[in-house]
């Protein structure tokens, strides 16, 4: 079943910089420092470096994982081969329904916030159309495609977002920051929990991973990716932190957007706008390589063609926009997928492993 | 008989087996000229096209000395007309096929005895009558620098190309094609510096073209394009010599056409479209900056209209208070939303801009002026447009001219408007669907196997030396590393980067 992937679909190991920024940032860049410092206040920057730390432990189990199998392989290979056909069927088959539901909780998300923030008379269908059809596009284009728009994605808003978001600190109050340490163990550790959701996205490298050249060389990339992304968070925690006060961002529901109404220029202000337009490039491909691993988990478990099988789950997932219209509807599925997502990486990905090496222990 | 047999391929040798059949079919045509004369007992016949040979040799060369020398030698054979006939590769032949080809591109046949089915192929072909004989390079201009271009003789061409280029590794692959036209066709490129697979690709695609005429080098770009329904151009077509040679010095392959006076280069880069020779002889301070210009030439031309277009009708918060009171003041007569206003302008420009081309050039010139300062003036006085509308779109129109390659600068101007279209319908963020469109279509492009964004993605850190920026010389020995070169570095980097200790 597992035929060697032809060398020119392959990605250079240094790709999975990107590919692993590109998933992990998404919707909840605009919006985590408020959940953060609700548990653990002015030091929640702490929180995210301590989550950072954590994301670097299971992108190097992940890696571990793969080590034990000669060939480069994916998750439903190791499925098949440690529990058998059935077994292994159900657990591949519950991460392609996990990833179509992460895919769909995405756009959702995403096109609530274009609602809210700048057409809130037009109807969520066409966003989702014109976004369907776009990955349509980029999913037929292969994995390489794929990869390159995350490359898009991080180059670009770094950019054009990024800077914008230090204009704040012309008000900033660095003493908001102190004192350090204020908070219990506990209470960073409840805050580290609430930030992992951020982190949550490069669990696709189990579907990837054997499109990498290489894909052993790899792990400094990803460890670097993860690093660069845990920067990204930092910064703009420590920019929210010193910008608002603890009160008051309990009450502002995307202190990121909130931010970027600062700056302001001789020919333009309100940059929120720039950045709501901007951050499909963000959103987009975490939806395309969801759909993309979806597609790729099905394929192996179905025999099923991918180019037949994404205008599937493309469908359901307009149906589904169509459907859920309600914000609260979009709330309740936002936190069951990402405990979900939390629950795969944190709990099953180190199970797993462990499973695997006692497995090949017993073996020998 | 079905009715499709018209499409099956017709047997053309099947037609005229013999010599006498094919003279008989190309006789219908008057300038079809049979010469015979008795010498020496040999029954001589000369065949030839009136219209395709150069008289002059044909009698200097040809005529002079098959009259006079034959008959000095009574035992001549057609073999032997080399040694009396000073014209180079005589060939002697009884292949049909061969001869009609030959005949029909000049060459004269000369027949010893009428029963005799072999002939001699001589070359008098007039290859420069009716072409001109330089170029100035008018449509690619650079003020320093040189201005021979090519022509449509690809003879001259090759020359051309050879002058500069003095080395035994320069291969040029001559193969004929169009089955009616026989067009003759050069891949040029350097052996042992361009990558073995891509000369494989593009030899092995130019004998898959199955084309009746071919009229330019660009038929042969569009035909060999990887993906055939994209707007943007998948090579460079140049009519600049020191273009051509700059990219078979780095490695790419080079496709001449008889009768074009462009050259094709592949495989390009998204990015080659837009450096231009001037950069190469300018300072390369000055260089990369004028390249900088040129790519935010082309990025303000994308994507200023549709900014204005998304601004306006959506998102009016945007605007700063002090530049709210101009905006109003200049669109307060204009009855039109924006994408009116903006599609009004940018047609007009087109229509400009085809007519100018379409036109003479000194009344191209009196149309442009009136085009342009009448009809901006008096639409924004008719209230059809704000006087800001009609400065964003010029300057738009403007900047997509500083590209240098025409027909990248072509699809500039016409992915702007789906651009605009998206941002009517959905503001800032369809201005972002379209360039995530386009970004999704520049990422799935190939330039015979090359991906199209190099360097950027798949990312190549080395090359950016030479790719938004012109870095100096010393610097940019290596060749760019996505061409896959054989050899990797142009000349000696050590040597260039010598440098001395200060005051020493």
């Amino acid at each position: 079943m597992s035929q060697a992937t032809k060398e020119r679909f392959l990605v250079s190991p240094f790709l999975v910089f990107f590919l692993i920024t590109g998933t992990q940032v998404g919707i909840g860049m605009l919006s985590f420092q408020r959940l953060v410092m609700k548990e653990a206040g002015h030091d929640a920057w702490i929180a995210v470096i301590l989550t950072g730390i954590i994301a670097h432990l299971l992108i190097w189990v992940m890696y571990k994982l793969f080590a034990h199998s000669p060939n480069a392989e994916d998750i439903v290979s190791i499925h098949q081969r440690y529990f058998g056909k059935w077994a292994g069927f159900v657990f591949s088959f519950a991460l392609l329904v996990y990833f179509s539901l992460l895919a769909f909780t995405v756009l959702q998300t995403y096109i609530e916030i274009i609602k809210i923030w700048m057409f809130p008379l037009m109807g969520a269908w066409q966003f989702s159309l014109i976004f369907l059809v776009l990955t349509y596009y980029a999913v037929l284009g292969g994995f390489r495609v794929v990869t390159g728009l995350c490359f898009w994605s991080v180059v670009i808003p770094l950019l054009t977002i990024f800077p914008m978001l230090f204009f704040p600190l012309e008000y900033a109050h660095y003493r908001n920051l102190l004192p350090i340490f204020d908070h219990s163990i506990g209470e960073i550790f409840s805050g580290a929990k609430a930030m992992s959701l951020q982190y949550l996205g490069m669990e696709m490298l189990l579907v990837y991973y054997p499109f990498i050249k290489q894909p052993e060389k790899s792990l400094k990339w990803a460890q670097w990716g993860n690093a660069f992304t845990t920067l990204l968070y930092l910064s703009v925690m420590l920019i929210a932190i010193t910008f608002y006060n603890e009160e008051q961002i309990q009450h502002i529901t995307w202190p990121t957007l909130t931010l970027a109404k600062i700056p302001e220029v001789p020919f333009i202000e309100r940059m929120e706008y720039i950045i709501i337009s901007v951050y499909v490039l963000v959103v987009f491909p975490i939806i395309c390589i969801a759909v993309w691993s979806a597609s790729r988990i099905a394929k192996k478990l179905f025999s099923i063609k991918q180019r037949r099988f994404v205008p599937m789950v493309l469908l359901l997932l307009f149906i589904g926009t169509l459907w859920f219209e309600e914000k609260e509807q979009i709330e309740r599925l936002n936190k069951w997928i990402s405990t979900i997502g939390l629950y795969i990486v944190v709990f099953y990905i180190p199970a797993l492993y462990i499973y695997v090496t006692a497995a090949n222990k017993i073996k020998k | 008989m079905s009715i499709f047999s018209f499409f099956k391929e017709t047997k053309t040798n099947g037609e005229e087996k013999t010599l006498q059949q094919l003279l008989n079919k190309l006789r219908q045509s008057s300038d079809f000229i049979t010469v015979e004369f008795a010498v020496n007992g040999h029954l001589l016949a000369i065949y030839y096209f009136d219209s395709l040979v150069d008289p002059k040799v044909l009698q200097q060369h040809i005529l002079c000395h098959l009259q006079n020398d034959v008959p000095k030698h009574p035992t001549i054979t057609l073999e032997d007309l080399q040694k009396i006939i000073p014209i180079q590769r005589i060939e002697v032949t009884n292949d049909v096929q061969m001869i009609e080809e030959k005949i029909l591109k000049g060459f004269v046949a000369v027949q010893f005895q009428k029963t005799d089915n072999r002939v001699a192929l001589i070359n008098v072909a007039n290859e420069s009558l009716g072409l001109r004989p330089n170029n100035d390079s008018e449509n690619e201009f650079s003020v320093v620098g040189p201005k021979v271009g090519f022509v449509e003789n690809v003879g001259t061409n090759l020359h051309l190309i050879r002058r500069q280029i003095a080395t035994p590794n320069l291969v040029f692959r001559e193969m004929p094609l169009g089955t009616m036209s026989k067009t003759k066709v050069v891949v040029a490129y350097i052996d042992g510096i361009t990558n073995k697979q891509t000369i494989e690709t593009v030899i092995q695609r130019l004998e898959n073209i199955n084309f009746d005429i071919i009229f330019d080098n660009s038929l042969i770009d569009q035909i060999l394009s990887d993906n055939s329904n994209s707007p943007f151009p998948l090579f460079i077509s140049t009519e600049r010599v020191d273009r051509a040679i700059y990219a078979l010095a780095s490695g790419q392959v080079v496709i001449l056409c008889d009768g074009s006076p462009y050259v094709v280069i592949g495989p390009s880069t998204f990015f080659d479209f837009f450096t231009s020779p001037e950069d190469y002889y300018l300072p390369w301070v000055l260089g990369s900056f004028f390249r900088l210009i040129r790519f935010f030439g082309v990025m303000f031309s994308v994507l200023a209209s549709p900014v204005y277009i998304a601004v306006l009708t959506y998102h009016y918060e945007m605007i700063p208070k002090d530049l709210l009171g101009p905006i109003i003041f200049s669109r307060s007569n204009v009855p039109f939303p924006p994408i009116l206003e903006v599609l009004f302008l940018e047609i007009t420009i087109e229509l400009l801009r085809e007519a100018g081309a379409r036109l003479p050039t000194k009344v191209a010139q009196t149309l442009g002026i009136v085009g342009g300062i009448v009809i901006g003036q008096a639409s924004v006085e008719a209230g059809l447009t704000s006087t800001i509308m009609l400065i964003i779109v010029s300057l738009a129109a403007l900047a997509s001219f500083t590209t240098p390659i025409f027909k990248m600068s072509n699809t500039i101007r016409f992915i702007r408007f789906p651009i605009i279209l998206f941002s009517a319908l959905w503001g800032g963020v369809g201005i972002i669907f379209a360039v995530c469109f386009l970004l999704i279509h520049l990422g799935r492009l190939q330039s015979f196997g090359n991906p199209y964004l190099v360097p950027f993605y798949p990312l190549r850190v080395r090359n950016f030396k030479d790719s938004i920026i012109r870095s100096s010389y010393s610097q940019t020995a290596e060749r760019p590393t996505f061409l896959r070169p054989l050899a990797l570095f142009r000349y000696n980097p050590l040597k260039a980067k010598q440098k001395d200790d200060i005051d020493e």
